[in-house]
């Protein structure tokens, strides 16, 4: 009887205390955002959160582009808050003098994105003189100079392809590559039909990662609450994906457009950090995130894929992470 | 068939000790029985009735006895409690259970890890997971959402059910649906079909079931499914069946702690290989198993329903409360506080206001009374009457018929108001200052102000006197307000006089006798004269001898007869100094009709006199070199026409040019040009003068000057050989060395001429000819002088003409695009290059070589260029929208003048969000050569429109002068390899290696490299092999109408 007294007590204890704070404080304040993301496992946390209302709309509102670029060009122009980007494409538009903020690690490659070539070959360096098919202006392309960075060879050394990733299968079987940047689930149907893995994400740890960038001057008080659920969203979802996989694949299959064998298979090769990785990587002055993106600075300066340094201030804010919990 | 009762956790104590004893004693005799050899026993919850289940899972004893011949296999099967016991008390060795079972075992029976999760198979689907059903009867309109659920009926098997169940009863409380509070259920125990049946009959308004019971009786033929209706039914398109809920993992196979390992390791081998057992898999009606999922959500759920194994609530102290909600309670007790302070001041706040308003009260009483008192003297006073208080508010008002008028709102509606509510701003401020005023000194007169009222203005003056009143009384004043409205007018006149009179204007007042009375301070500034001075005065003494007697004659004639004379006299200051004026004198009448006075208004116009001199001056002359200008020239021409008409000479213009005018202004300045032009201008004017004809020079602007030489010979070729001779000598003095300040300088001119007779042309014809002349002598070489020639006119003619069309072509649209498609590595199209083509109503297609020139020397082809973008952004904006063209790239070639306008970036920003299209899409073609003209300028404009998104390629690549430094410093995106390279490369070996190169180079500045004018598969071959990854040209195909290029390319793959 004296417990039942007690949680009486704190029912009617937590009424008060929201009637009391709610109101005087979140509609003060309290501005929406819009995010941009598109269609990439990576991201589908956001999108699954958004369709299980556990992203309120009143907060967020997320925009679904078709390709990176599309929210890139939404950024610039003032439409979006934010946008989900591969760091190396965060790195681009702060060169062009868009100011970005990193606030949110959703997933690292490792192993995602690949080198598959027709031949086996023993050493990275054999590709020289080899029609190596890349996806320009994306992640293949950043892959493609690092394995030539690593293989000590210039792009003049190979004969680069440009290709879409839609038409990676075809070039393959027309004979019209000898080798391919490219990544899952084309990667998997090229081994299949005898393709061998030459080089994959792994080999350069922390560098193709997919991030939450918002634009640095969103970052402030009024847009706080916003961006704070927006990334508690996302933990949420990833949370329960990692619980329930099997309920969560079939609830994500239809927008990621696979049937439901293949969801969970999808995220091969894709490391999706917790809370308090994402801590680990993000945060302090020596941390992993800040050390790839100055090693990406430097190669992406050398293959003239950034025209100009960047001293990489305010580049990371893990201000809008849930508190470190470990 | 016998049904379980609905399971529950009371289990007497009898029980307890009963399942005690069994397990102690079955440990006892384990190891007699395990090496007896005994039948494997399997253990199996019943979800439908006992004997289903066991026919249905009969096979897998088949298939594990096939995969170990030497030991022997039972299926049982139980109900919930059954199983627990038997777990409980080791009689079975392997269970196949639910999740929320398998974890009440696991609690109990130290159960092992679970080693295979159920497949399921419904239609060839496999499932691994499921979940709950919650349905009603389809013909109940009144249950739609699960929120209808409340106050209803709901059939279900047992509360320990976790499909047919416990995950409905989570994903209401989720919703905020407490099942035990506001439902009615009834526990119908296992089958779950008795709960389908019971909904169907009506015995309940809900049924709860796990996923595929339904879809299963309706297989079997049962039930009609149609007649039942899924609620909350999730949108999941690859699970086979309907479904109300999250799903969870499905049942688990575990063994008991008891089995040695290697009987479970074969037993779970041989669940996990069930799937290739066709034969078992399809009369179990199952997938097979899979490797074990997490179960920990199941877990989860039973803790949040406090369902068994976790049915006790944990407990916690006061302590624990503090602890956890520190903050929250610490802003509770501040906001306690806080409304208990503002309660109290409400209170006393209250309180005070009810004090005023008794006081109030009392006061409103003794007025009225003081009032009807004084009511008597008032009503003999004729000024307006008011009592106010020190705030204005209005107590009484006293009106008689002769004043009624001059109230400016009704009198009943003013009691209670004041004067700020009632009257204008300033008006009410001024009543208050007078009540103020008689507040500190107990009287106030002479405040004034006026109001508009109906009939006009009204100026009032007030008297104001302090009423004595008691000390608790408010201070109340008596208001007489008079109508002043005369006295005001009179004085307001006077006034306006006074302030006119001293205006900029000299102003001079005389009686009839024409004797100064008096004049302003205008007048002493501008004449001179003290006001001491002149009065006594007769205006006589201002005279100047600019005028004579008939001058003033008329003037007084004028003022006698009309009453005013105006116009413009010279007048002599006391300094001498004799100025113009403009007068008007007026005669001012007094009553008896006779003049009284003389008033004469006079203003300076000495300035203005002066300007107009000047503005005639420069109409007709140079400012910079004081020779006549073009308009001069063209009055003498016209008179030069009709004395050579007259007199039958000859005359002639030479236009002048100064060679290399431009690159002397910009390399040393303007004031260095402006000194040559004066130079120059002197040069020549004392040259003529010295020549034995009559030459008049003028400028036309700029560095161009004209001679009219005139009375030449009659005679055609002596008169040309007068004028070569004049232009010799012009030839040779302007090439004398120049001193420009510091600089000395060499010039030369070119001459054009142009020889008159009996006036054949117009003046401007003429000017026309020498200045096409004068075009063609710098074309020559500069330094020399041409005659004009006929045929020089045809050429300017058809060149006009075309300029003509071409603006007709711009306004009337006669352009068109045509594209030519750009093709990648394999073929596809990428997008095209528009190029313009003019389509010529009379004269057909005309080429860009033959109007571009001219467009760019005009001007035009801002207009055309402006076209072009638009109409190639009209054409993204309509691929944009279909799957197979929305991605494809226009590229669009910008001429030099365009590129290097001051807007251009602005005017591409604007045509691209007008057109709200993708600027990625835009491709700009610039040629080298335009590029190096103003390269820091060029760079800036780029790097606007690449941040825009707009990308750039550099057309003809290879034919300029490109040099790296430069091509590095450029936001380009695509050089494009000229088609010359392109045409020999099958058999050229140097254009070969001018290709490598370019490519190499382009690979390692990161653009992209596109071949132009690829016309045979031999030259794709190379450049293939080379690296280049895109092309065009007429193997592909040549430039077509955008109609061609959609039927040929708008086509999916």
């Amino acid at each position: 009887m004296k417990q039942f007294n007690r949680r009486q007590f704190i029912t009617s204890l937590s009424g008060l205390v929201l009637t009391q704070i709610l109101p005087s404080c979140t509609w003060l304040d309290s501005k929406p955002i819009t995010i941009a993301a598109h269609n990439w496992p990576g991201y589908e946390s956001l999108f699954f959160a958004n369709r299980e209302t556990w992203l309120d709309r009143n907060q967020v509102n997320l925009v679904e582009t078709t390709s990176a670029s599309e929210s890139m060009q939404r950024l610039s122009e003032g439409k979006v808050s934010g946008a989900a980007l591969t760091l190396d494409e965060v790195l681009k538009a702060r060169a062009h003098g868009l100011p970005l903020t990193i606030v949110m690690i959703f997933d690292i490659s490792a192993g995602a994105d690949m080198l598959i070539s027709r031949a086996r070959f023993k050493k990275i360096t054999e590709i020289k003189g080899k029609r190596v098919g890349f996806e320009k202006g994306a992640v293949g392309e950043l892959l493609l100079n690092e394995i030539l960075n690593l293989a000590e060879l210039k792009k003049t050394d190979i004969k680069p392809i440009e290709l879409t990733i839609d038409k990676h299968l075809q070039a393959w079987q027309n004979n019209q590559i000898d080798a391919v940047v490219t990544y899952e689930p084309v990667a998997s149907q090229l081994q299949s039909l005898g393709g061998f893995k030459l080089f994959d994400s792994r080999e350069i740890p922390n560098t193709i990662v997919d991030v939450l960038a918002i634009r640095s001057d969103v970052l402030n008080f009024s847009h706080a609450n916003a961006i704070r659920h927006l990334v508690a969203a996302h933990f949420h979802a990833l949370n329960y994906i990692n619980k329930n996989p099997q309920d969560a694949a079939y609830r994500m299959a239809t927008h990621l457009g696979l049937p439901v064998v293949d969801v969970l298979p999808a995220f091969k090769g894709l490391v999706l950090p917790d809370t308090n990785y994402n801590h680990r990587l993000m945060a302090g002055t020596s941390a992993e995130l800040l050390l790839s993106a100055k090693r990406l600075v430097k190669s992406m300066l050398k293959n003239g894929l950034l025209k100009k340094s960047d001293s990489l201030n305010t580049l990371i804010n893990t201000d809008y992470l849930p508190r470190d919990i470990s | 068939v016998t049904f379980p009762k609905p399971y529950t956790y009371n289990l007497t104590l009898i029980q307890r000790i009963i399942i005690l004893v069994v397990s102690v004693l079955y440990i006892a005799i384990q190891p007699i029985v395990t090496h007896a050899a005994e039948p494997i026993k399997i253990g199996i919850l019943a979800y439908r009735s006992k004997a289903q289940t066991l026919k249905q899972w009969q096979p897998l004893a088949v298939a594990l006895k096939k995969n170990m011949p030497e030991r022997d296999f039972v299926i049982e099967v139980f109900t919930n409690k059954e199983l627990l016991i038997a777990a409980n008390s080791r009689q079975t060795d392997f269970i196949l259970t639910n999740p929320s079972s398998y974890i009440n075992l696991a609690q109990s029976s130290g159960v092992s890890a679970p080693l295979a999760t159920l497949a399921t198979n419904t239609n060839g689907q496999l499932a691994t997971v499921f979940g709950g059903v919650i349905f009603s009867l389809a013909s109940q309109t009144n249950i739609n959402k699960l929120t209808d659920l409340k106050g209803k009926t709901i059939a279900i098997s047992n509360t320990d059910s976790l499909g047919g169940y416990q995950i409905q009863a989570y994903t209401l409380s989720h919703m905020g649906i407490s099942i035990a509070n506001s439902t009615k259920r009834i526990s119908l125990g296992m089958p779950q079909d008795k709960v389908v049946y019971t909904v169907l009959a009506g015995g309940a308004e809900i049924g709860f079931v796990r996923t595929g019971v339904l879809e299963a009786m309706a297989q079997e033929g049962k039930i009609d499914i149609k007649q039942l209706k899924v609620l909350n039914r999730q949108s999941l398109p690859d699970f086979p069946v309907q479904v109300s809920t999250r799903l969870f993992p499905e049942w688990i196979f575990a063994s008991m702690p008891h089995i040695e390992e290697n009987t479970a390791r074969h037993v779970a081998a041989t669940l996990f290989q069930l799937e290739e057992n066709t034969e078992a898999v399809n009369a179990i009606g199952i997938h097979g198993f899979v490797v074990p999922a997490d179960y920990s959500q199941v877990t989860d759920l039973l803790k949040e329903l406090r369902a068994p194994p976790y049915e006790h609530p944990p407990s916690f102290t006061l302590h624990d409360v503090v602890e956890r909600y520190r903050g929250q309670l610490l802003i509770v007790l501040l906001g306690l506080a806080a409304i208990l302070t503002l309660s109290f001041r409400l209170l006393n706040t209250k309180r005070k206001l009810l004090a005023e308003q008794g006081i109030s009260l009392l006061q409103k009483q003794h007025l009225q009374i003081s009032q009807a008192s004084l009511q008597a003297t008032i009503d003999a006073i004729p000024d307006l009457m008011f009592e106010l208080g020190l705030d204005g508010e209005y107590y009484s008002v006293t009106t008689n018929s002769n004043n009624q008028h001059l109230l400016y709102a009704p009198e009943k509606t003013l009691i209670g108001l004041r004067v700020s509510e009632v009257l204008p701003e300033d008006a009410a401020n001024i009543v208050l200052a007078a009540l103020h005023e008689a507040d500190q000194t107990g009287y106030s007169q002479g405040w004034q102000f006026a109001l508009d009222l109906a009939n006009g203005k009204s100026w009032y003056e007030l008297s104001v006197a302090k009423k004595i009143s008691s000390k608790n009384q408010q201070q109340r004043f008596v208001v007489l307000s008079r109508d002043i409205t005369q006295r005001k007018t009179a004085e307001e006149d006077q006034r306006i006089a006074a302030i006119v009179f001293e205006s900029q204007e000299a102003m001079v007042v005389a009686d009839k006798n024409n004797v100064i009375v008096r004049v302003n301070s205008a007048f002493t500034h501008i004449l001179g004269y003290s006001a001491q001075e002149v009065i006594g005065q007769t205006p006589r003494l201002f005279k100047s001898d600019r005028q004579d007697t008939h001058f003033y004659q008329n003037m007084w004639e004028q003022i006698t007869t009309h009453g005013q004379w105006h116009g413009e006299i010279w007048n002599k200051c006391k300094n001498n100094d004799i100025i113009p004026m403009h007068a008007i004198i007026t005669a001012v009448k007094g009553a008896d009709g006779l003049v009284a006075y003389y008033v004469a208004t006079l203003t300076d116009i000495t300035e203005r006199k002066r300007s107009a001199d000047e503005i005639e001056h420069l109409a007709f002359y140079d400012a910079l070199t004081n020779l006549p200008n073009r308009r001069m020239l063209l009055d003498r021409l016209k008179l030069a026409f009709a004395s050579s008409k007259r007199n039958h000479r000859d005359g002639a213009l030479l236009f002048l040019d100064l060679d290399n005018f431009k690159t002397l202004n910009d390399s040393l300045g303007h004031a260095i040009g402006d000194l040559l032009l004066q130079q120059v201008a002197s040069r020549l004017t004392n040259c003529l003068r010295e020549s034995d004809t009559i030459a008049r020079v003028a400028r036309l602007g700029g560095d161009e000057f004209v001679v009219m030489l005139e009375d030449l010979s009659g005679d055609t070729n002596e008169a040309a050989a007068q004028v070569q001779r004049v232009a010799q000598k012009i030839l040779t003095n302007l090439s004398q060395p120049f001193t420009l300040d510091s600089y000395q300088y060499l010039n030369s001119v070119s001459i054009g001429a142009a020889l008159f007779s009996e006036h054949e042309h117009s003046p401007d014809d003429l000017l026309q000819h020498a200045d096409i002349a004068m075009y063609q002598a710098k074309k020559a070489g500069r330094n020399n002088m041409l005659f004009f020639n006929p045929n020089m006119q045809d050429a300017i003619n058809a060149r006009t003409d075309l300029e003509r069309e071409l603006r007709k072509a711009v306004d009337t649209q006669q352009f068109q695009l045509y594209y030519q498609v750009q093709v990648d590595y394999l073929g596809d199209t990428m997008g095209a290059e528009a190029l313009i083509r003019w389509n010529h109503p009379e004269r057909g297609m005309i080429s860009p070589y033959q109007f571009i020139p001219l467009a760019e020397e005009t001007g035009l082809i801002l207009a055309i260029g402006q076209w072009v973008l638009n109409t190639a952004c009209e054409q993204l904006k309509a691929w944009q929208n279909n799957e197979i063209t929305r991605d494809w790239t226009i590229s669009v070639n910008v001429s030099a003048k365009q590129f290097h306008q001051a807007d251009f970036a602005t005017t591409v920003f604007s045509t691209i969000q007008r057109h709200t299209i993708n600027p990625r899409l835009l491709k700009i073609e610039l040629t080298e050569s335009m590029l190096l003209e103003k390269i820091d300028e060029t760079i800036i404009t780029m790097n606007r429109l690449r941040s825009m998104g707009i990308n750039f390629s550099l057309d003809d690549f290879g034919t300029g002068y490109s040099s790296l430094q430069y091509l590095k410093r450029l936001p380009l995106n695509q050089l494009k390899i000229d088609q010359s390279f392109i045409r020999d490369i099958a058999s050229d070996h140097s254009d070969q290696a001018i290709v490598r190169t370019i490519i190499a180079m382009a690979q390692s500045l990161n653009l992209e490299v596109i071949a132009e004018g690829v016309e045979t598969d031999k030259q794709l071959g190379y450049l293939r092999n080379y690296g280049c990854n895109h092309f065009q040209g007429y193997l592909f195909s040549k430039p077509i109408t955008i109609e061609a290029f959609e039927k040929q390319y708008k086509k999916p793959e």
